[in-house]
C-alpha cells in the first residue's frame, strides 16, 4: 500500500548553524531516524518539504542540501512567524517530522548542456545553494557549461553559507560574485544591489539559463536587467513562495490560477508565470 | 442498469435492511421543522418531500474536523480508518454530483487522499430526485438536473405510491440485488411518471448563463465587477462551509503534554488569513481578490485543471449569505 502522504518521516535535528549576524537565519541539519527513509526521500534541488514539530504544526521550506549530500538534509530557515520562531528555539537532538520531497525541482534536464547564471538575494539563496552543491558534484559538473553565481545581501554579515562561498570563490569550475547593499570597512568585493553587479558583469545570454531566487523587489529589477541583456522569458527560472499546507495539491491554499504552487511549482519559468494571475 | 420500484409502505423495511449492514442516515424533520440527514430511529417514517438540507453531505466524506495523525510521546501514528458501512439515503442530485468534483481532487489527484478514499469506499449514496427546487437553485445550468443520478450509487424518484430505484454504479447494483426480495420490477407507467415529475421540477429552475464560463472569466479577470460585488462580503465563510464542492482545508496540531493529534479542518479562501504569509505579505489582500478567487476557482480554474465545474447549482451560498451576495450576479455581468 502506498505510504500515507500525511505521515512525516521521523528525523532528528543533529546540528543547528547560525547563518547571519542578525541571528534570525539558522540552518538545521536533519538526519532520518530510519536509514530507509533517506532512500525513499529522493529529491532534486528546487524541491521543498514540510517540516513539523509535534504540537506546532507544519510549514513548508525549500531543501537547502543537494541529493549528493547523502547523509543529511539541510533547511535554512528565517525566523518570521509562529513555526519558524519555535524551530529557532530548539536545540540539536530535537525530533522533527519531514514530509516530502514535494513540488517540481529546477528543470535539470533542460539545464543540461547549458551555461548557468544563478542569481540570489538574501535569505532566498537556500535552494540555490542546493543547486550549486549539486552542479559542483564531480559526477554532475561536466553536464553543465560555465557557472556564474551572483549573490547579494544587505550587509556582509547577512550573507549565508560564508565558508562555502569562500571555498567556491577559491576553486575552479564556478565563478562566484558577491555584493552587499551596504559594505563595512572589511568588505573588499562589490557594493550595491544585485542588479548593479549583474549590469557590471554583463553575462551573455547565449545558451544560458538563469535561476533567480530573491525578494520580490530584487526579482522585479533583475527581470528588467535580464531582458536588457537579451535573456528570453523561457530562459529565466524562478521559484515562488506561497503559503502551503498539504503539499499535495488538495488543501487549495497555494492555488494561483489553474496552478498549485506545491505541485505545479514552486519552480516556474518566467514565461509560465506570465500566464498566471499575479496573486503571489 | 437495474431499474426497480418499492412501495412507500415498504421503505421502513428497506431502511431496516440497510441498518443491519451499517449506519443509515435518512431525511428526518428536526424540532425546527428543517429536514436533515439523520440517523433516525427505525420506526420513523422517511420524509420524501423536502427542500434540500441546509448542510451538504460533504462532511460524510470530508469531515469538518478530521484526525490525520495522532501523537504519542513524540511519535506520529496513523489513525485507524473506519471500516463500517454508511448509507446516505435521500441525498439530492446536486449534492451527489458534487462528490464527482471532490473525487477529482481527493481520489484522482496524485497521491490520492487515504482518508477521503476510505469514507467514499465505505459509503453508499442513494439520491432522491428533487421535487422542491428553490429560487436559488440553478443545477440545470451547470450540467445537472433534479433527476440526475451522477455521483449517486442509486437514484430514487418519488412517485405517487412507489419509489423508482435506478442503480448508477456497481455498488448500487449490488445494493439493489441484496434487497431484491423487497423490490418489484419498474413498470413503463412508473418510468413515465418519474419522467413527468422530474420534468415538472426542471421547469421550476431558472437558468443562469454559465456556458463557456472559463473563457469569459479569463476575459473578465480585471473587470470592475469584482470590486463592486465583493463590497458587502463579511469574510464569514458561510458560502464555503455550506458549499458541497468547497474543499480547502487547514492542518493544525493539538497537543496536551505529549499526546495530541494533527487535525484537518475546513478552511475558506474568503478568510484574510488563508493566504497570509509569515512575512506579512498577503497575495490576496482584500475581499475583491478573495471573492474573485472563489468564483474563478469554481468556474474557470477547476475547468482548466480538472476539466470540471466546481459548482452544482445547489444555491446554498446564495440562500445563506448574510450579506445577500449572489454569484449569479457576477456570472450574468461577465456574460453580458
Amino acid at each position: 500500500m502506498a505510504r500515507n502522504p500525511y505521515l512525516p518521516y521521523p528525523a532528528r535535528i543533529d546540528e543547528v548553524i547560525v547563518e547571519n549576524e542578525a541571528r534570525d537565519i539558522k540552518t538545521f541539519r536533519l538526519v532520518f531516524e530510519d536509514p530507509k527513509s533517506a532512500v525513499e526521500f529522493d529529491h532534486l534541488p528546487g524541491q521543498f518539504a514540510e517540516l513539523s514539530l509535534p504540537g506546532m504544526g507544519e510549514a513548508p521550506f525549500g531543501i537547502a542540501s543537494s541529493p549528493t549530500e547523502t547523509d543529511y538534509l539541510l533547511f535554512t530557515i528565517k525566523r518570521v512567524g509562529l513555526f519558524t520562531t519555535e524551530i529557532h528555539s530548539v536545540e540539536a537532538g530535537t525530533a522533527i517530522g519531514v514530509r516530502g520531497p514535494m513540488g517540481r525541482p529546477f528543470p535539470w534536464d533542460t539545464m543540461a548542456g547549458k551555461n548557468l547564471l544563478i542569481i540570489g538575494g538574501g535569505f532566498a539563496f537556500t535552494t540555490l545553494r542546493a543547486a550549486i552543491k549539486y552542479i559542483l558534484d564531480p559526477a554532475n559538473r561536466s553536464r553543465f557549461g560555465s557557472i556564474l553565481v551572483i549573490y547579494g545581501a544587505r550587509t556582509p554579515g547577512e550573507l549565508m553559507y560564508k565558508d562555502e562561498l569562500t571555498e567556491w570563490q577559491a576553486r575552479d569550475g564556478i565563478d562566484v560574485h558577491l555584493t552587499v547593499d551596504h559594505a563595512d570597512e572589511h568588505w573588499t568585493q562589490h557594493e550595491g544591489v544585485v542588479t548593479s553587479l549583474l549590469g557590471a558583469l554583463k553575462p551573455s545570454a547565449d545558451n544560458t539559463l538563469v535561476l533567480v531566487c530573491g525578494p520580490p523587489i530584487m526579482i522585479r529589477f533583475t527581470l528588467v536587467s535580464l531582458a536588457t541583456l537579451g535573456f528570453s522569458e523561457d530562459a529565466i527560472i524562478l521559484s515562488l513562495e506561497m503559503r502551503m499546507k498539504c503539499g499535495i495539491g488538495k488543501c487549495g491554499r497555494c492555488n494561483i490560477g489553474s496552478k498549485y504552487v506545491c505541485k505545479d511549482g514552486p519552480v516556474f519559468t518566467y514565461q509560465e508565470l506570465r500566464t498566471l494571475p499575479t496573486e503571489y | 442498469m437495474t431499474e426497480k420500484r418499492i412501495p412507500h409502505t415498504d421503505l421502513d423495511g428497506l431502511l431496516g435492511r440497510l441498518r443491519e449492514r451499517g449506519a443509515v442516515y435518512a431525511p428526518a424533520r428536526d424540532d425546527a421543522g428543517d429536514v436533515a440527514l439523520t440517523q433516525a430511529p427505525l420506526d420513523d417514517p422517511m420524509v420524501l418531500e423536502y427542500r434540500n438540507f441546509r448542510l451538504s453531505p460533504k462532511a460524510f466524506f470530508l469531515p469538518q474536523s478530521q484526525t490525520l495523525l495522532t501523537f504519542c510521546d513524540g511519535e506520529a501514528h496513523e489513525p485507524s480508518l473506519p471500516d463500517g458501512e454508511t448509507f446516505l439515503v435521500g441525498v439530492r442530485p446536486c449534492d451527489a454530483k458534487a462528490l464527482l468534483a471532490l473525487d477529482k481532487v481527493f481520489l484522482d489527484g496524485d497521491p490520492p487522499d487515504p482518508y477521503y478514499a476510505r469514507l467514499r469506499e465505505t459509503t453508499t449514496v442513494i439520491a432522491l430526485a428533487c421535487t422542491r427546487p428553490m429560487s436559488s437553485c440553478f443545477c440545470t445550468s451547470v450540467g445537472g438536473g433534479p433527476g440526475d443520478g451522477a455521483g449517486a450509487d442509486v437514484l430514487a424518484v418519488g412517485l405517487e405510491a412507489d419509489l423508482l430505484l435506478r442503480a448508477q454504479t456497481p455498488k448500487g447494483e449490488e445494493l439493489l440485488s441484496s434487497v431484491a426480495d423487497l423490490l418489484a420490477d419498474a413498470t413503463d407507467d412508473a418510468v413515465k411518471e418519474a419522467e413527468k415529475r422530474v420534468g415538472a421540477a426542471e421547469s421550476l429552475i431558472a437558468p443562469v448563463e454559465v456556458d463557456n464560463s472559463a473563457q469569459r472569466l479569463r476575459d473578465g479577470y480585471d473587470s470592475p465587477c469584482w470590486e463592486t460585488a465583493s463590497q458587502t462580503c463579511l469574510g464569514c465563510g458561510t458560502c464555503s462551509f455550506l458549499c458541497p464542492t468547497c474543499h480547502c482545508f487547514d492542518i493544525t496540531d493539538e497537543l496536551r503534554g505529549t499526546r495530541g493529534r494533527r487535525v484537518r479542518t475546513w478552511d475558506c479562501c474568503a478568510y484574510p488569513l488563508f493566504t497570509l504569509h509569515g512575512s506579512g505579505h498577503n497575495p490576496r489582500p482584500s475581499p475583491k481578490e478573495r471573492w474573485r478567487q472563489r468564483i474563478m476557482h469554481k468556474f474557470r480554474y477547476a475547468v482548466e485543471n480538472l476539466d470540471r465545474l466546481f459548482c452544482v447549482g445547489c444555491g446554498r451560498c446564495i440562500r445563506n449569505c448574510p450579506a445577500s451576495m449572489d454569484l449569479r450576479t457576477v456570472l450574468r455581468e461577465l456574460g453580458a
